[in-house]
C-alpha cells in the first residue's frame, strides 16, 4: 500500500490522538502504537482511523481496566497498611501515656499544656514535652488527609460499580474505630467500676482497643481490595503516607526518653507495684517499633509501585 | 463475513479482523507491525493501527492471545491454545461454507 500523504503532519495527528485515548488505554498500548506510527508512517485514513477507535476506547473502557496495572493495586494496598499501622501506632501511642488524675478518665500527656504534671518538667528537656503533644495531631492529621481520601475513594468506587457488599463494608469499616473507641473507654466509666484496679482497666482498655482496631482493618482491608483503585487519590495518598515514619520515629524517640525517667522513678519506689506498668509501656513500645518498621517497608514498596507506575505511563508518552 | 456464534461474542465490525490477526498469530508470535504486514500480504486486507489494538484489547480479554515481553520496544503476541481452538473452529466453519457455495455455483 502506498502512502501519498505528507507523514510529517498526519504523524503528528496521530500522535496526539493516541495521547487522547483513555488512561489506562494509553498505559496498556500506547508506546506500542506510536512504534507502529515509527514503523509504518501514518496517512490521514490512520489518522481517521484512530478518532474513530477513540470513541470505542472510552466506550469499552472495561477492556483494558479489569487489567489495570497490578502495580497501582499494589501502590494502594502499601497505602494502606501504612495508614492502617498508623492507627495502631497512634493507640500504642495514647495507651502508653494514660494518666489519671484521680478521676478515672484517662488523660493522656499529649494532651497540652497540663499544668498537673508540671512536677515533671524538671526530669526532661522542655522541647520533648513541647514535641510530644504535636505529634499526636499529626498522626491524627495524616491519617484524615491521606488514610481518609483512600477510604471514601473506595466507596465511591463501589458505589459507581453497585458493588454493595464493598460499599457497606467499606462504611462499616469508616464507622467502626469510633464504635471501638467507645467500647474501650466503657471500663473507666461505667459507675460499677469506680473502685476498681487503675492497671486493671488500663489492660481492658488495651486489649479491647487493639482487638477492635485489629477488627477494624481487617474489615477494611478486605472491603477496599475487592474495588479497583481510584487512579489519583491513590497517587496523592502517597505524599501524606510518606511523612508518617518521620513522625512515628520522632514521637517513639521523644516518647522513650520522656517516659524512662518515669519508669525508673516508679521501678526504684516499688519495683513490684510498678512492674505491670512498666511492662505495659515496654509492649506499647515495641508495638510502636513495629508499626514503624512495618510502615517504612510499605512506604518504600509503595514508591517502588509508584515507579513501576511512572515507567508505564512514560511509555505512553 | 461476520463471524457470529452464540457461543462468541459478536464484536461487531471488529469480527473479521479478530479472524486476521488469529490467523496471523497461528504461524508464530508477532507484534502489532508484523501482523499487519502478514496480514496485508496473505489477503490484501490493511489494518489500521486503531483497528488492530482495538482487535487485540478483545481478543486480549477473551484470553485468546497473550502478550509477550517487550523486545526491541516492540512487543509480540502469541495465540494461547484457547485462540487457537476457537480459530480451528471459526475456520471449520468458513470452510464447510466456503465448500458448501463453491458446489453449489459449479451445479448452477
Amino acid at each position: 500500500m502506498q502512502h501519498t500523504s505528507k507523514p510529517t503532519r498526519s504523524h503528528r495527528w496521530a500522535t496526539c490522538l493516541i495521547g487522547l485515548y483513555p488512561p489506562s488505554w494509553r498505559e496498556r498500548y500506547a508506546a506500542e502504537m506510536l512504534m507502529i506510527l515509527e514503523d509504518a508512517p501514518p496517512t490521514w485514513k490512520t489518522v481517521l482511523n484512530l478518532f474513530i477507535n477513540l470513541f470505542d476506547a472510552y466506550t469499552h473502557q472495561n477492556l483494558v481496566k479489569e487489567r489495570n496495572p497490578h502495580m497501582l493495586q499494589r501502590k494502594r494496598f502499601s497505602e494502606l497498611s501504612i495508614f492502617g499501622a498508623t492507627m495502631i501506632f497512634f493507640l500504642a501511642w495514647y495507651a502508653s501515656q494514660i494518666r489519671f488524675d484521680g478521676s478515672l478518665i484517662p488523660r493522656p500527656i499529649w494532651v497540652f499544656p497540663d499544668p498537673m504534671y508540671s512536677n515533671y518538667w524538671h526530669l526532661v528537656p522542655l522541647v520533648l514535652a513541647l514535641i510530644i503533644p504535636q505529634v499526636g495531631w499529626l498522626l491524627l492529621l495524616l491519617l484524615l488527609l491521606g488514610g481518609l481520601p483512600v477510604l471514601l475513594a473506595a466507596c465511591w468506587e463501589a458505589l459507581k460499580a453497585r458493588h454493595y457488599s464493598a460499599l457497606f463494608l467499606s462504611l462499616v469499616g469508616l464507622l467502626s474505630p469510633f464504635v471501638t473507641a467507645l467500647f474501650a473507654l466503657v471500663p473507666f466509666v461505667i459507675p460499677s467500676n469506680a473502685g476498681a484496679d487503675v492497671q486493671t482497666m488500663l489492660w481492658e482498655f488495651t486489649l479491647i482497643a487493639f482487638f477492635g482496631l485489629g477488627v477494624d482493618l481487617a474489615l477494611l482491608f478486605f472491603a477496599i481490595q475487592q474495588v479497583p483503585p481510584h487512579r489519583r487519590i491513590t497517587h496523592y495518598a502517597l505524599y501524606p503516607a510518606t511523612v508518617v515514619p518521620f513522625v512515628m520515629l520522632v514521637g517513639l524517640v521523644t516518647l522513650i526518653i520522656w517516659t524512662t525517667p518515669f519508669l525508673i522513678a516508679a521501678g526504684t519506689l516499688d519495683f513490684l507495684a510498678a512492674l505491670p506498668y512498666i511492662l505495659q509501656e515496654v509492649l506499647m513500645f515495641l508495638i510502636m517499633a513495629i508499626a514503624l518498621f512495618f510502615t517504612s517497608l510499605s512506604l518504600v514498596r509503595g514508591y517502588q509501585a509508584k515507579i513501576m507506575v511512572l515507567a508505564a505511563e512514560q511509555c505512553s508518552r | 463475513m461476520r463471524i457470529t456464534r452464540t457461543s462468541r461474542p459478536d464484536w461487531g465490525r471488529f469480527s473479521d479482523p479478530s479472524l486476521l490477526v488469529l490467523s496471523s498469530l497461528a504461524s508464530g508470535p508477532k507484534h502489532g507491525y508484523a501482523m499487519i504486514q502478514d496480514i496485508e500480504q496473505f489477503c490484501g486486507t490493511h489494518l489500521e493501527v486503531g483497528t488492530l489494538y482495538g482487535v487485540l484489547a478483545r481478543l486480549e480479554k477473551q484470553g485468546w492471545i497473550e502478550p509477550m515481553e517487550v523486545v526491541e520496544r516492540r512487543r509480540p503476541y502469541h495465540l494461547t491454545q484457547l485462540g487457537a481452538s476457537v480459530l480451528h473452529e471459526q475456520l471449520s466453519t468458513m470452510s464447510q461454507v466456503v465448500n458448501t457455495g463453491l458446489q453449489r455455483l459449479a451445479a448452477h
